[in-house]
C-alpha cells in the first residue's frame, strides 16, 4: 500500500506529467474565473487532447484542471457578485459585499486559503477512504436520497435571513420551475406548452447567472467602481484573509466535513456543497448578525465545502464506477478512454493510479492557491476600475456562459427573464438563494421519492436505519431553528438581514408575490391534466406555495395601503426604488439587443456590436478605444468558444464563414 | 422497334446512367472538400455513445472523400430527444451537421408529439449495433446461478429509464412474455449508472446493458464480484424475420432460447406482445446508433459519409483503438439495410402501435 502511495506520487512528479498537471491548473484559472464555463466545459473541452496520453499524464492533466475551477471562481463571485462556476454561487453573500467595502483583497485571501484547505481534506480523505468506504456509499439509497433533499429544505429558513415567509415562497417558487421539461415518471414534458426549448429542464446556469449578474451589473453602469469605500490597508489585506481562514478553522474544518459528505454521494450534485456548508456556518454561529452583509466565516464555509467535494465525489466514481456529476461521468469517460475500468481494479492492479489522483489534487490546490494568493492583490484592484470599462466585457461573458448550456436562444432568454427576476426579487425581499436550492433539490426529491415509492413496499423506506437518523436531524434541525428564532425575537435582536435583499419595498413586492402566486396556481390547474405520478409534485408544491404567497400578498398589500394612506411618507423607500427599477428595466432591455440581433447577424458581431455601442453611447469612450476593445472581445470569444469549445452558434440569417 | 434501335436505346440509357453515377461519385468526392462537418451526439460528453462517436470522429476525415475537418459537440436533454428535435427542425439541410445519435423509436411508434421530426424523415447514412446483455442479482429468489435458474426467478424488481424508453419497453415485454407478472416495474433512473447503483443496493434486481456498458461497468463491479449474473442477450431479427445470437457473447443463451427451454422447443410465441416485441428488436439489436443528416439533405453528402464510415470500420488502428476502448468491436450497419430497419416505422400494424401506446401508458 505505501508502495503504491510513492509510486503514486513519482507517477505525477514525473515528466511530462507533471508537465500537464501544471497547464492543466493554468487553464482551470481561466475556466473557473470566466462566469459560466467551469469545470465541466474545461473537461469536455479537453477531454480529446487526452487519448493519446498515458492514463496518469490525462487524470493529471483533467484533475488538476477540473480540481481548482473552484478556486478561481471566487473571484467573479467577490468582485462582481457572478458566480464563476455552480459551485461558488453562496461566496456571493458574504464575498461581494466585502468588496464594495474595499476588502476584496481580503475576502480573495481568505477565499485562496480556505480552498486549498479543503482541497487538501478531500484528497487525503480520498487516500484514506477508498479502500473501506464502498459500504457507507451503498448504504444511502434513494429514500436516504430523499431524506437529503428534505434536509436541504431545512436550510431555507438559514438563508432567508429576515424575510422567512418570502424565503420559503421562493424556495417553493425553485421547485415549481425545476419541474418544467421532461418528466422520466411518466414520460411525460411538463409546462413545456409545445416549445422545444422547454422540453427539458431549464438550464441552472443561464438561470443563476441572470438572477444575479444582471441585477449586480446594474450597479456598475452608474460607472461606479464596485468597491464604494477606499482599500482598507488594515483590515482589508491579503494577509488579514489568510489569518481570517486560521483563526476560524473550525468553520473550515466542519465545511470540509459538509462538503465531503455530500461528495460521497452520487447524485446530489456538488452544486449543493457550498449552500449546505454555508447554511450550516449559519445555523450553529452563536452571532449571526454580519452574515451577508460581509462575514468571512461565510467565504470560509463555501470554498472549504466546495474544495473537499471534489476529492469525496471522486470515491463513488473510482470504486463504484458511478459518476456523482455531469463532471465526473466525464472524468470515468475518461477512465474508459484509457481502458482503465473503474471497481475493484482501482484498488488492487492500478492501486497507485488511483494514488496519483489523489496526489493530483494536493498538488493542483497547493499551486493554484499559492499562485492566486500571489496575485490577489492585483486582482482586488479590480474593484477600483471604473464600472463602464467593466460591464461590457462581463455582458460578454454572461451571455457566452449563458449560451453555453444548450446553444439554444432559449438561455438567453431565460438569462435576461430571470435578470428581471432576479432584481425584482432583491427589491421586493424575496432572498435568491432559497429560489435556487429549490431550483437544485426538485429533481433530487422528486425523482428519489418516486423510485423509492415504486422500489419499496408501502412506507417501510422510511423505516430504514439511515432513514430513520436523517429523519430525526431534520426534526432536530426544524425545532432548533425555531427555538432560536424566537429566542431571538424575544430578545428583541433580528434575524440576519443579508444583502442579499435591499430596503423591501412593498410596491416592487406586490407584482413578485402576484406573480408567484399565478405560477402556484397556474401550476397547479395545469398539472391536474397530467397523469397521476408527474402531477404529484406539481399539486403538493403549489398548494403550499399558493398559500403562502397569499399570506406575503396580504402582508404586501396591507403595506401599500398604509403607505398611501400616510401619502408615501417615507418618501424615498418607495421611489428611489422605483427610480432604480425604472433604468434597471431599461439596462435589461438594452441587454435585449443582443438575442434580437443575433437573429440577423452572427452572434459574436451581436454581442461585440453591444460593447462598442455601451462604451461609445453610455461611457463617452472615444470610437477608436471602443472599437479596439470590442475586437479584443471578438478575438476572445471566437478563440474560446468556436476554436476551443466548438460550440453549435445559431442559425441566423448571415453567419459568418 | 427494330432492333437495332432498342439495342442503340438500352446503351444510350446505360450509358447515362453511368454517367451520372459516375457524376454523382464525382460530386461526393467533391462535397466535403475544403470544408468543415459537425457531428452532433445526444448524449452528454463522457457517456458511451460520446466516447463510441469520438472514436469515429477521430478517424474519419481521413476516408471521407474531400476530408473535411471534423468538430465533434454534444446536445443533451429529454432522453436524447432535444438533439433529434434540434437536428429535424434548425440544423441546416446542408449536409455539413451530422449526428451520432441513439435513438428510440418507441417515442415514434406511440406517436408522442415530443418527437416533432419522425425519424424516417431524416436523410439515414449508416448505424452502429452491439448486442444487449440482460442481467440478475443472484439472490433473487429461489437464487440465480445461471440461465435456466432465471426461468424460476419470482418476485424481483426491473430498473428502468422511462416508461417509454425502448430499454424499459423490451425489458417488460419479454418478461411478460417469459415469466408472467412476476416482478415489479421501477423507472426514473435518470441513467445507468444510478440504475446500476440501485443494483448494487439491492433496489433493483433486473437489467440489461448494450455490451459495451456491460463489458465496461456491470462486469469489473457486479459480475466479477458475485453480485448478479447474466442470464440472456436479447437476439437479433433481421428485416426478413430471422433469429440468431450475437457471436460476440458466445456462451449466453437468446430470449427466445430461454422461451424453447421453458415452453418447448417448438412452441413459437404469439400475440400482440410476441409482434411488439420483435418489432422493437428488430429495430434495437439492428439499429442502436444513427447517423442521420437532416431531412432535404444533399444525397451527395449522405454518399460521401457513409463511404467515410465504411471505410473507418475496416481500418485496423481505427478496429484496434474501439474495442480497447468501447469492449466490443463495432458493428456498422451500411445504409440500404439500415434503410430497411428504419422504413419499418412506416409500415408499422396500427394494432401493435395502439397496443405500445396503452402499454407505455399503463407501466406502473
Amino acid at each position: 500500500m505505501f508502495e503504491s502511495f510513492l509510486a503514486g506520487l513519482w507517477m505525477v512528479l514525473s515528466w511530462p506529467a507533471i508537465g500537464y498537471l501544471l497547464l492543466g491548473v493554468v487553464i482551470g484559472i481561466f475556466f473557473g474565473a470566466v462566469p459560466g464555463l467551469g469545470g465541466i466545459t474545461a473537461l469536455g473541452i479537453m477531454l480529446p487532447f487526452t487519448y493519446t496520453m498515458s492514463p496518469h499524464e490525462a487524470f493529471a492533466f483533467l484533475l488538476g484542471m477540473f480540481a481548482i475551477t473552484t478556486t478561481s471562481d471566487a473571484i467573479p463571485a467577490i468582485l462582481l457578485s457572478v458566480p464563476g462556476t455552480v459551485a461558488g454561487q453562496a461566496t456571493i453573500l458574504d464575498g461581494h459585499p466585502m468588496a464594495l467595502k474595499g476588502q476584496a483583497a481580503r475576502a480573495l485571501g481568505a477565499a485562496f486559503t480556505c480552498s486549498a484547505v479543503g482541497g487538501l481534506i478531500g484528497a487525503f480523505f480520498l487516500a484514506l477512504s477508498v479502500p473501506v468506504i464502498k459500504p457507507i456509499i451503498l448504504a444511502f439509497a434513494s429514500p436516504e436520497f430523499f431524506l437529503l433533499g428534505c434536509l436541504g429544505l431545512t436550510m431555507i429558513g438559514a438563508l432567508s435571513g429576515n424575510s422567512v415567509l418570502k424565503g420559503i415562497v421562493a424556495a417553493l417558487l425553485g421547485l415549481m420551475v425545476s419541474m418544467v421539461g421532461y418528466a422520466e415518471i411518466g414520460a411525460v414534458p411538463r409546462y413545456s406548452f409545445g416549445i422545444p426549448y422547454l422540453l427539458d429542464k431549464l438550464p441552472l446556469v443561464p438561470m443563476v447567472l441572470g438572477l444575479y449578474a444582471v441585477s449586480e451589473l446594474l450597479a456598475l453602469t452608474r460607472n461606479l467602481s464596485i468597491s464604494k469605500l477606499p482599500h482598507d490597508p488594515i483590515e482589508g489585506t491579503v494577509w488579514k484573509g489568510i489569518r481570517d481562514a486560521i483563526a476560524n478553522w473550525s468553520v473550515v474544518l466542519r465545511s470540509s466535513v459538509v462538503g465531503i459528505y455530500i461528495g460521497l454521494l452520487p447524485g446530489l450534485g456538488g452544486s449543493i456543497a457550498d449552500w449546505a456548508a454555508y447554511a450550516h456556518i449559519v445555523q450553529t454561529a452563536r452571532d449571526k448578525s454580519k452574515f451577508g452583509k460581509g462575514d468571512v466565516r461565510g467565504i470560509l464555509a463555501s470554498e472549504a465545502a466546495n474544495h473537499s467535494v471534489k476529492g469525496a465525489a471522486l470515491v463513488p466514481t473510482v470504486v463504484l464506477g458511478i459518476p456523482e456529476s455531469a463532471p465526473y461521468a466525464i472524468l470515468l469517460g475518461a477512465f474508459l478512454i484509457q481502458g482503465i475500468r473503474p471497481g475493484p481494479e482501482m484498488l488492487t492492479t492500478h492501486l497507485d493510479l488511483t494514488f496519483s489522483l489523489v496526489w493530483t489534487l494536493v498538488i493542483a490546490n497547493i499551486v493554484a492557491s499559492g499562485g492566486l494568493l500571489l496575485c490577489a492583490n492585483q486582482i482586488a484592484r479590480l474593484t477600483f476600475i471604473k464600472g463602464h470599462l467593466i460591464v461590457p466585457v462581463v455582458v460578454a461573458f454572461i451571455f457566452m456562459g449563458a449560451w453555453m448550456s444548450t446553444n439554444q436562444m432559449g438561455d438567453w432568454v431565460v438569462l435576461l427573464a430571470c435578470g428581471v427576476l432576479g432584481y425584482f426579487m432583491k427589491l421586493s425581499g424575496f432572498p435568491r438563494p432559497p429560489f435556487i436550492l429549490g431550483l437544485v433539490l426538485g429533481p433530487i426529491l422528486e425523482n428519489a421519492f418516486f423510485i423509492s415509492k415504486q422500489a419499496y413496499p408501502g412506507i417501510s423506506w422510511l423505516g430504514r436505519p439511515v432513514s430513520i437518523a436523517l429523519l430525526a436531524l431534520i426534526v432536530i434541525t426544524i425545532v432548533a431553528s425555531a427555538r432560536m428564532s424566537i429566542r431571538q425575537k424575544i430578545a428583541g435582536g433580528n434575524l440576519p438581514q443579508t444583502t442579499e435583499v435591499e430596503k423591501e419595498n412593498p410596491l416592487i413586492s406586490l407584482p413578485v408575490v402576484v406573480f408567484s402566486l399565478v405560477i402556484f396556481v397556474g401550476g397547479a390547474i395545469i398539472a391536474r391534466g397530467y397523469p397521476r405520478d408527474p402531477a404529484l409534485f406539481p399539486l403538493v408544491v403549489s398548494l403550499p406555495g399558493g398559500v403562502l404567497a397569499l399570506f406575503a400578498l396580504y402582508f404586501d398589500w396591507r403595506a401599500v395601503w398604509l403607505g398611501w394612506q400616510s401619502g408615501f411618507a417615507g418618501g424615498d423607500a418607495y421611489m428611489l426604488p422605483l427610480r432604480q427599477l425604472r433604468a434597471a428595466l431599461l439596462f435589461i432591455a438594452s441587454l435585449a439587443i443582443i438575442p434580437v440581433a443575433s437573429l440577423v447577424i452572427d452572434q459574436r458581431l451581436a454581442i461585440t456590436g453591444y460593447v462598442i455601442g455601451y462604451l461609445m453611447i453610455l461611457g463617452r469612450y472615444s470610437w477608436w478605444f471602443a472599437i479596439i476593445y470590442g475586437g479584443v472581445c471578438f478575438i476572445v470569444i471566437d478563440l474560446i468558444f468556436d476554436r476551443l469549445a466548438s460550440i453549435v452558434w445559431y442559425p441566423s440569417l448571415l453567419p459568418l464563414p | 422497334m427494330t432492333r437495332s434501335v432498342s439495342g442503340g436505346v438500352i446503351l444510350a440509357a446505360a450509358t447515362l446512367l453511368l454517367h451520372a453515377s459516375s457524376m454523382m461519385q464525382a460530386r461526393a468526392a467533391d462535397f466535403y472538400a475544403g470544408k468543415t462537418l459537425t457531428i452532433m451526439n445526444n448524449y452528454p460528453p463522457g457517456g458511451g455513445s460520446d466516447i463510441d462517436g469520438r472514436i469515429f470522429a477521430r478517424h474519419l476525415s481521413e476516408y471521407i472523400p474531400g476530408h473535411p475537418k471534423i468538430v465533434f459537440k454534444n446536445m443533451a436533454g429529454a432522453g436524447g430527444l432535444v438533439a433529434f428535435n434540434w437536428l429535424g427542425e434548425v440544423a441546416k439541410a446542408d449536409g455539413l451537421t451530422t449526428c451520432y445519435y441513439t435513438w428510440n423509436p418507441v417515442v415514434q411508434i406511440i406517436g408522442d408529439a415530443k418527437l416533432r421530426v419522425p425519424f424516417d424523415k431524416f436523410v439515414f447514412v449508416v448505424g452502429t449495433t452491439a448486442p444487449t446483455v440482460a442481467f440478475i442479482r443472484k439472490d433473487v429468489a429461489p437464487g440465480i446461478n445461471g440461465p435456466s435458474d432465471f426461468l424460476k426467478a419470482h418476485d424481483f424488481k426491473i430498473g428502468g429509464l422511462s416508461d417509454d424508453a425502448l430499454h424499459d419497453v423490451r425489458h417488460r415485454l419479454s418478461l411478460d412474455m417469459l415469466l408472467g407478472p412476476v416482478y415489479g416495474n421501477v423507472t426514473g433512473f435518470a441513467g445507468f449508472a444510478p440504475m446500476f447503483k440501485a443494483m448494487q443496493q439491492n433496489e433493483v434486481q433486473f437489467s440489461s446493458s448494450s455490451l459495451p456498458g456491460y463489458r465496461g461497468a456491470v462486469v469489473p463491479t457486479m459480475v466479477e464480484t458475485g453480485i448478479v449474473v447474466p442470464v440472456f442477450q436479447y437476439e437479433d431479427v433481421s428485416t426478413d424475420g430471422k433469429f440468431s445470437a450475437s457471436p460476440l457473447v458466445p456462451d449466453l443463451p437468446t430470449w427466445l432460447d430461454l422461451y424453447h427451454e421453458k415452453y418447448g422447443k417448438d412452441v413459437m410465441p404469439s400475440g400482440i406482445k410476441w409482434q411488439a416485441y420483435l418489432l422493437l428488436n428488430m429495430l434495437y439489436t439492428n439499429l442502436l446508433r444513427t447517423v442521420l443528416l437532416p431531412p432535404g439533405s444533399p444525397e451527395e453528402a449522405a454518399a460521401a459519409l457513409a463511404t467515410g464510415f465504411e471505410k473507418v470500420a475496416k481500418d485496423p488502428q481505427f478496429m484496434t483503438e474501439y474495442e480497447k476502448i468501447i469492449g466490443a468491436p463495432a458493428e456498422l450497419i451500411g445504409r440500404e439495410d439500415g434503410k430497411k430497419v428504419i422504413a419499418q416505422l412506416g409500415n408499422i400494424d396500427p394494432k401493435v402501435s395502439a397496443f405500445l401506446k396503452d402499454y407505455v401508458a399503463n407501466a406502473h
